[in-house]
């Protein structure tokens, strides 16, 4: 690997290295190693299967690394799961709720198991900021879209508060303006400081989001792409062209 | 709180803690108008055995006579915590017609009023918190990390919970106590409305929630191996069928043929048999093993007539000796049975509690022992009255009679007072057909100290339960109005109540009808 071009002035959030994961006999992680700097954004691309969602159940302890390690905050995570965890905010693969509670509800007792008694004012701002449309709000979320579901899902990971965002595809199910609103609001985020790890099948909104991308191809880094200084957003058509060649590897 | 207001959304949950709640109310409400029923019985016989007697006193002049028409009614009175585990009462007898024959006959005579077959009437506290209860808890505890984990909010829930073994911990616990509280609740309800002692609520209280304890640490053993929610379930149903049902099962059989026992029908046949027989007999065959046995009625085995009543009553006690190995080895066969299922209960918890609750209610095969063995006791001090009456042909006579003894069930916890027969007089006493009873395993005394006065029946009462604690050294006494109540002496009481306690009856305020000598 490289040597990460990671200023020292600024203090890493998440890092891993030389990771290796085993998950039933099969080794589904090999090698893998980067750092993310806070107020970062990072994308993981990659195949299905390639190893995404496992990065980061990693970091929040679930799985055990075979061989290597990984921090959060500089602080190894199976040394302390629970700081690691109360660092994360997480938004799972498939974002389930509790079916026959309504947004406010599902978003209140997930946040109380964080200690957090957030308001109703405080609720509905985040819910204003996913445009959850306000006559659903009252609603069982069994009666919701896949892409209502995500949209509390994510209101749930902006009001955890926590200065590590692990967001795992969440623009699955979204509509492209709610996806370009997701794209906002993890800008925002990042100016606000907050670290962002992002596992996403969409290139095009990765190179506009993210300052660098890291290529997963079956538990392998195989390609790291940086924002150029100056620029706006990645390269769409080189992370496009390094994807293809892997998939057709 | 999080949780508990969780908890009142999940339905599922809701449900079967509602069951529990059911099961229990249900299982104590019939426990309780079970042995209600037994001590409405038991005080119906206990008249009808006092009037009977008294119509043989006026009937039977001669000792023969009165002895062999004389018959005294021996029971086992449930205990106030008997309604929660029957025990034996459903399956063993507890109360008998005893008469001066030849006893074994007798005690194993299949009383067709004692609920042999009464398997209906199974349905206790015990099996409800012991067997169904296990169940329930199953079905709460099954799904708590597999049902998240299916539905994709299991990292979710654990990343999210900041303190430890949250929040599975505080579900698992809550729904543990929930049912702990759905099957103590109706408990202690039934034990309030029976009169319970609080230490014996406390303490069979104190084996559900260790049973139940035990059943959270088998969900919670299954759980670590993270299986899903039907496996689990699987896996949970078939350590209940195996604890609670296969190995008791097994416990049984092999307790069984560990220790052969001969049936109480053979020995009854045989006594009789031998009985019968002796009628045809000389009479030096009965009276030598007789003799042996007394050797101080030797002198007067002399029988010159046909029939002698000292004869008849010396074959009696032969029949009983002939079957004595039998009877012995059949009662100590049942102890030994009974210790071997004990030490064996410890493989089964739901056997385990089970037994704890009988012994808490005095239900268990000790207890079912204990009250033959006083069966027999009283029939010795009969025997013991009647042969020197019968042997030295002595005079018939009513202070003579009057030294008759009378059994005296020992081992509930009520005293039982009812006004003499003259509703008129000012005085109360217990009647002489009437046990008092002591706290259990005291020292069991009669009380005949007449109570003198008026007043409001509270204070009537209340003085009357003095005056037998301190008259028979028990430790407490209650006043139990379960027989029919004449014009007090101190007012009017309802004619009848079939149940305790005196204290709403009576407008007590609540301790003082539980009188501490
Ligand atoms: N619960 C599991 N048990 C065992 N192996 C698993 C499990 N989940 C995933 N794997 C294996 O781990 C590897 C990586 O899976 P992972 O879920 O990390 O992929 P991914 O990159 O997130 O894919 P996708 O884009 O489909 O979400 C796969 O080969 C998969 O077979
Ligand atoms: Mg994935």
């Amino acid at each position: 690997m490289a040597e990460l071009p990671v200023s020292p002035a600024i203090p890493i959030a998440l890092s891993a290295q030389a990771l290796r994961v085993v998950r039933s006999g099969q080794e589904v992680l090999k090698d893998v190693s980067f750092r993310i700097a806070q107020g970062e954004v990072h994308a993981l691309l990659g195949g299905n299967g390639a190893g995404k969602s496992t990065t980061l159940l990693t970091f929040l302890g679930f799985l055990a690394p075979a061989s290597g390690s990984v921090q959060v905050r500089g602080r190894d995570v199976s040394e302390d799961i629970r700081a690691a965890r109360q660092a994360i905010a997480y938004l799972p693969e498939a974002a389930a709720l509790y079916g026959h509670l309504n947004a406010y509800e599902n978003l209140r007792y997930f946040l109380s198991l964080a200690r957090m008694d957030t308001q109703r004012p405080a609720l509905d701002a985040a819910l204003d900021r996913v445009a959850l449309q306000a006559e659903a709000r009252e609603m069982r979320m069994q009666t919701y879209s896949k892409g209502m579901r995500q949209k509390v899902a994510i209101a749930m990971a902006i009001l955890r508060e926590a200065p590590i965002l692990l967001l795992d595809e969440p623009t699955s199910g979204l509509d492209p303006a709610a996806i370009d609103d997701f794209n906002r609001l993890v800008r925002e985020l990042a100016e606000a400081g907050r670290t962002i790890l992002l596992v996403t099948h969409d290139v095009y909104g990765a190179c506009h989001v993210a300052d660098r991308i890291d290529l997963l191809h079956k538990g392998e880094l195989v390609g790291t792409f940086d924002r150029p200084p100056g620029m706006d957003r990645i390269d769409t058509e080189a992370v496009h062209a390094a994807f293809a060649t892997h998939a057709a590897a | 709180m999080r949780e508990i207001r969780f908890l009142a959304t999940d339905r599922a949950a809701l449900f079967w803690l509602g069951i529990a709640v059911l099961v229990a109310g249900v299982s104590v409400s019939l426990g309780l108008r079970e042995i209600a029923t037994q001590r409405a019985l038991l005080n119906e016989l206990i008249e009808v055995d006092r009037a009977e007697r008294e119509v043989a006193m006026a009937n039977y002049r001669n000792w023969g006579d009165t002895a062999y028409y004389t018959f005294h009614l021996t029971y086992d009175s449930p205990s106030d915590f008997a309604f929660a585990a029957h025990g034996q009462r459903d399956t063993s007898p507890w109360k008998h017609r005893i008469r001066a024959l030849a006893l074994e006959g007798q005690i194993y005579e299949t009383d067709a009023d004692n609920p042999d077959f009464a398997l209906v009437g199974r349905f206790d506290f015990g099996f409800a918190a012991n067997m169904l209860a296990p169940l329930l808890l199953i079905l709460l505890l099954h799904d708590l990390r597999s049902a998240e984990r299916a539905a994709g909010r299991y990292e979710l829930l654990s990343a999210m919970a900041v303190s430890r073994g949250s929040p599975w911990l505080a579900r698992a616990s809550l729904r543990v106590g929930a049912l702990m509280l759905c099957l103590i609740v109706p408990l202690a309800a039934g034990g309030l409305l029976a009169g319970t002692g609080v230490s014996d609520v406390a303490l069979a209280s104190l084996v559900v929630v260790l049973h139940i304890a035990f059943w959270w640490g088998v969900c919670a053993g299954i759980d670590r191996f993270g299986w899903s929610s039907p496996v689990n379930l699987t896996t949970l149903v078939g350590a209940w069928l195996a604890l609670a049902v296969v190995v008791p099962a097994a416990i049984e059989i092999s307790v069984k043929a560990a220790v052969p026992l001969p049936d109480g029908g053979e020995i009854m046949l045989a006594q009789r048999e031998a009985v019968n027989d002796a009628w045809d007999l000389p009479k030096s065959a009965t009276m030598e093993p007789f003799v042996q046995r007394h050797p101080q009625w030797a002198d007067y085995t002399e029988v010159s007539q046909p029939f002698e009543w000292k004869w008849y009553y010396a074959f009696q006690q032969v029949g009983d000796q002939t079957v004595e190995p039998l009877s012995l080895a059949y009662r100590e066969g049942r102890m030994e049975r009974d210790r071997l299922a004990g030490m064996l209960a410890w493989l089964s918890p739901p056997a385990l509690a089970e037994r704890a609750l009988q012994a808490i209610a005095g239900t268990s095969m000790a207890a079912s022992l204990a009250y033959e063995k006083r069966v027999r006791d009283f029939h010795t001090v009969l025997r013991a009255y009647y042969y020197p009456r019968l042997f030295r042909d002595e005079a018939f006579s009513d202070a003579s009679l009057g030294q008759r003894p009378e059994f005296h069930a020992a081992g509930a916890s009520w005293c039982l007072c009812t006004p003499t027969s003259h509703p008129q007089q000012r005085s109360w006493r217990t009647s002489p057909s009437l046990p008092l009873e002591g706290a259990r395993g005291g020292v069991e005394k009669r009380c005949s100290l007449p109570f003198l006065g008026g007043g409001p029946p509270a204070r009537c009462a209340e003085a009357l339960v003095r005056a037998k604690t301190r008259a028979t050294g028990c430790r407490w006494a209650k006043a139990y109005p379960s027989l029919k109540w004449h014009q007090s002496p101190c007012g009017a009481i309802p004619r009848r109540l079939s149940r305790a306690p005196p204290r709403s009856l009576l407008r007590l305020p609540g301790p003082s009808l539980h009188v501490r000598a």
